[in-house]
């Protein structure tokens, strides 16, 4: 009996050596392509929503981008704005844009089909626009209209009602003969690149009422308002034009797109691509070396092993506009908070209003040691961006300074603080980062040493908690000191000044900066038109963020992307800052060996 | 039965609730790019600021009309997540549980009847690198040589070309099981591409879970091996092989085949890391998934389920025990 499972296992297993061993095959010469015909992309996650009223996340937009389009979009050479399903740019010379910056004009690209046949006209444009803003979700990407249209950042009341009509929204955009309309609150320097993204997407007007969707009158708004997650209309269907049609979402696993044959543009040369899920590293490490994936995702941790591998390349030193530091938290709420200890300045925890001293600040500032963060924690995938606007975005002034490392500095602020007593009593207080994000550790952690350095009374610690851990002591601004991510809706300086120092933004609110001058030159640099005082506002801002102490803002990005080798370009490799990600750019891969 | 799910998942729920609004919001929320109205209006939303037995009693209506409510880590609603992740569990487990009961009854047995020789001591160490080596290890040490350096049983549940027939619209999908599917299909392709894709992770099961069983069997088989009627039957000249098969090895099974009960359960639930490192979306991945980022809706419709797979594989225990042996049944 033993002898005869035996014979089975052993006959099973050469047949299927014998008949499944292509890889062995392989490892002799070149890799041949898999999957000539599909471009297969490994990742972490999946799209959370195929809505463009609700989608505000880059897994999203990843798939989105490829299905939709908007009005304009980025070139892919140039970086400037260009046409996509408009006509033309609007500009004051072609009479798009009126001459008080407020009123823009877009005639629409004729011979445009969505996937299911239906023609684009200025009508889908204009619904689509106010349908997102009818639809309108919580936490969504809602508000960059609200701000371009209305100079609200959002389109509720703090009682939940809303605050402008659906008449009001159509009053705003409309159809007018054959052009779309968009009435602007204030002169914006960025409404065309808030017009670029996923969020401004164009839907088949009437394709979407038949599915259920926003019937286009005041009395249906309550109806489509701020659905339930997963519940949106548009969550896992789809209708665009973009140059590839949705396939398939399996959920868990795999988003399928295969080419839409009547694209009014370049056909892509790619016929069908997979966005697909593969949570664990070394799996996906694997994939990726067999040829199953073309694109992988890579952290920066895992850049060195990768570039001893074969069959790869890699495109390196690629400038993201994002943001990565941390944010000192100036009314600490000290209530039941383990992180402050005794909540006073007793030698045993820190009061509330710590941070709320400049000299703290500052004490904490020049202790940072940028070099050893890009080095030894950044691992190379950093730079220096020296306040919150990154560079390779318009305004970033590079003769803005970050406070030295000097430790002395340091010191002599420590010493000032509080008239002298956190030098004397020391302080006890506990950071902590969300789990599994080791740079965001590091970055602490070394900070956390170099103060403890100063002083034995010093006594920093650093621990990793849940994300909603993290979460909700950050709500309840009981982290003493948080980090800080920001990655742009819009490639403008106005998207990061505003979540790093307006009163009303994200990080500035939470860590309770408020400073006039501040709030005065955001705005200022928002609605001013002339570069000139953009420029001048920007680089104030940047000098102020030093100068006050606001923050640290220790990271902006450099990406790579891995391919195989047998992954080529039309026009050869272009990166787009405004739209980082590879798969976004489908279209103008080559896959062939 | 009833009453003991209910008792669990109002045990589970009490624990979630232990959890400030703060923190059950997170499901919803990724990245730090949310202000304090915002999560205000999420946790206003989903009613997670209502008292513990408003929101169970939500829950349980819910449960009740059939629906489970929203999974946010799988995006999509829990009774669609089941039915997409269990088949894969269920699959495996079905391919992996006989597999891992044969080899680990026949290796204690051959253990116990050759006690103290090379194969009992071989079997021990297959039992002692069985127990200790961990899952994440030996799953990654299975995948890079098969797979990473033979290019053999690659991760995933099918083949590209396997996933497009089955989504094509023309594989029907009566059972969600991708081997009888294929069959009833009779698409014999479909059934060995699927199949290709269970064997690493079925035999790293194997390898992992049939350790406990073999010394189980082990033990158990020595001590019926003791036994009267054992002696009785060699001394009336009966083949040894006869014996060990028929009369030592049944009665040493009971207590196998509890723990065969219990692992069969304990499989559905606790495959999160083979599931993992094989790329397999199934029930276990899911439900770690869903624990870390408190998806509570997930995390409900799981305990409840996974409630139920206990409480039924203890009654198939039952109904075994009275199979193998005659005098519980006659009791």
């Amino acid at each position: 009996m033993v002898k005869k499972i035996l014979t089975v296992l052993l006959t099973f297993a050469l047949v299927a050596t014998s008949v499944f061993a292509n890889g062995e095959k392989e490892a002799a010469g070149p890799m041949q392509v898999k999957n000539p015909d599909t471009f297969v992309y490994g990742t972490i996650g999946e799209p959370a929503t195929l809505d463009p009223a609700v989608a505000y996340d880059s897994s999203s937009g990843d798939v989105m981008t490829n299905v939709m389009e908007t009005l304009v979009t980025w070139d892919r050479d140039t970086g400037v704005i260009i046409p996509a399903l408009a006509e033309e740019l609007p500009t004051m010379e072609n009479g798009g844009i009126s001459a008080d910056g407020m009123t823009y004009r877009f005639k629409v690209r004729k011979g445009v089909k969505f996937h299911q046949g239906g023609e684009l006209t200025p009508e889908d444009v204009a619904y689509s626009i106010q349908r997102n803003m009818v639809v309108d979700v919580d936490h969504g990407p809602q508000w960059m209209h609200w701000m371009v249209f209305f100079g609200e950042n959002t389109g509720l009341n703090d009682d939940g009602s809303h605050k402008f009509s659906v008449e009001e929204i159509q009053s705003k955009i409309f159809v007018d003969g054959d052009e779309v309309v968009f009435k602007l609150a204030h002169p914006s320097p960025f409404f065309l690149a808030i017009m670029t993204g996923y969020w401004s997407m164009i839907l088949d007007k009437e394709w979407c009422m038949e599915q259920g969707g926003w019937d286009g009158t005041p009395a249906d708004r309550e109806r489509v308002f701020n659905p339930p997650t997963g519940e949106e209309l548009l969550f896992d269907i789809n209708n665009g034009t973009g140059p590839y049609k949705l396939a398939r979402w399996v959920k868990g696993e795999e988003v399928v797109l295969e080419r839409n044959e009547e694209y009014w543009g370049d056909k892509p040369a790619i016929a069908n691509a997979i966005y697909k899920k593969v949570d664990e590293w070394s799996t996906r490490k694997l994939m990726f070396l067999q040829g199953d994936l073309d694109y992988a995702y890579i952290e920066p941790v895992y850049w060195d092993e990768m570039e001893k591998e074969e069959g790869l390349v890699w495109y390196d030193k690629l400038p993201r506009i994002t943001i990565t530091g941390l944010m000192f938290q100036q009314a600490i709420n000290n209530v039941d908070n383990p992180l402050t200890f005794s909540g006073q300045l007793d030698g045993q925890g820190v009061p509330s209003d710590f941070f709320a001293d400049k000299d703290v600040r500052l004490g904490f500032m020049y202790a940072w040691n940028e070099d050893v963060f890009l080095n030894d924690i950044g691992n190379g995938a950093y730079r220096d961006p020296v306040g919150p606007i990154p560079y390779g975005l318009q305004f970033k002034d590079g003769d803005v300074k970050r406070l030295p490392n000097d430790l002395a500095k340091a010191e002599e602020h420590f010493k000032k603080a509080f008239g002298g007593q956190v030098w004397e009593k020391g302080f006890k207080v506990e950071l902590t980062y969300n789990e599994g994000n080791e740079v965001r550790g590091g970055a602490m952690r070394m900070l956390a040493e170099a103060v403890n350095s100063l002083n034995d009374k010093f006594d920093i610690s650093v621990r990793s908690v849940p994300w909603a851990e993290f979460l909700d002591a950050n709500k309840a601004r009981r982290l003493p000191i948080f980090s800080i991510g920001w990655a742009p809706d819009y490639p403008d300086p106005d998207n990061f000044v505003d979540p790093f120092m307006f009163s009303e933004g994200y990080f500035a609110s939470r860590g309770s900066y408020s400073n006039p001058e501040v709030d005065e030159l955001v705005l200022k640099g928002r609605y001013a038109t002339d570069d000139a005082t953009r420029a001048e506002v920007y680089k104030r801002l940047e000098e102020i963020y030093v100068e006050d102490a606001v923050g640290l803002c220790y990271g902006q990005a450099i990406d790579r992307h891995w391919t195989r080798d047998w992954i080529n370009w039309k026009g050869g490799f272009y990166f787009q800052p405004e739209n980082d990600q590879l798969f976004n750019r489908l279209r103008d891969l080559i896959k062939e060996q | 039965m009833v009453l003991i799910l209910v008792g669990v998942t109002v045990i589970v729920f009490s624990i979630m609730m232990l959890l400030p609004p703060g923190q059950r919001v997170s499901v919803y929320v990724q990245d730090e790019r949310v202000n304090n109205q915002q999560l205000e209006a999420l946790i206003e939303k989903y009613g997670l600021d209502d008292p513990a037995p408003v929101q169970y009693w939500r829950w349980i209506k819910g449960v009740f009309r059939g629906d489970f409510g929203y999974s946010v880590v799988a995006v999509t609603p829990v009774i669609e997540a089941f039915k997409n992740y269990f088949p894969v569990t269920l699959e495996l487990v079905l391919i992996a549980t006989p597999l891992i009961i044969m080899t680990g009854v026949w290796l204690g047995t051959k253990a116990a009847t050759n006690k103290d020789t090379a194969i009992d001591h071989g079997t021990r160490i297959f039992a002692i690198v069985g127990y200790s080596l961990p899952t994440f290890w030996l799953g990654l040490m299975l995948l890079m040589v098969f797979y990473g350096l033979f290019g053999l049983f690659p991760p995933g549940v099918l083949s590209n070309e396997g996933r497009d027939v089955l989504y094509s619209g023309d594989f029907q999908r009566y059972t969600r099981l991708l081997l009888i599917d294929s069959i009833l299909n009779w698409r014999w392709d479909m059934f060995w591409d699927a199949l290709y894709h269970l064997i690493l992770p079925a035999f790293n099961l194997v390898l992992l879970s049939s350790a406990m069983i073999l010394r189980l069997t082990r033990s158990s088989m020595l001590d019926s091996l003791g036994q009267d009627y054992i002696r009785t039957a060699l001394a009336k000249g009966a083949s040894k092989n006869l014996i060990e098969r028929k009369h030592a090895r049944r009665n040493a099974l009971i207590p196998v085949i509890t723990v065969s009960g219990l692992l069969f359960a304990g499989l559905m639930a606790g495959m999160v890391i083979t599931e993992t490192i094989f790329n397999r979306p199934g029930i276990g991945l899911w439900m770690a998934d869903a624990a870390l980022r408190l998806d509570v809706s997930a995390i409900m419709f799981n305990v409840l389920f996974l409630s139920g797979v206990y409480v039924v594989m203890n009654l198939v225990v039952d109904v075994l025990y009275a199979y193998v042996d005659p005098r519980i049944r006659l009791s």
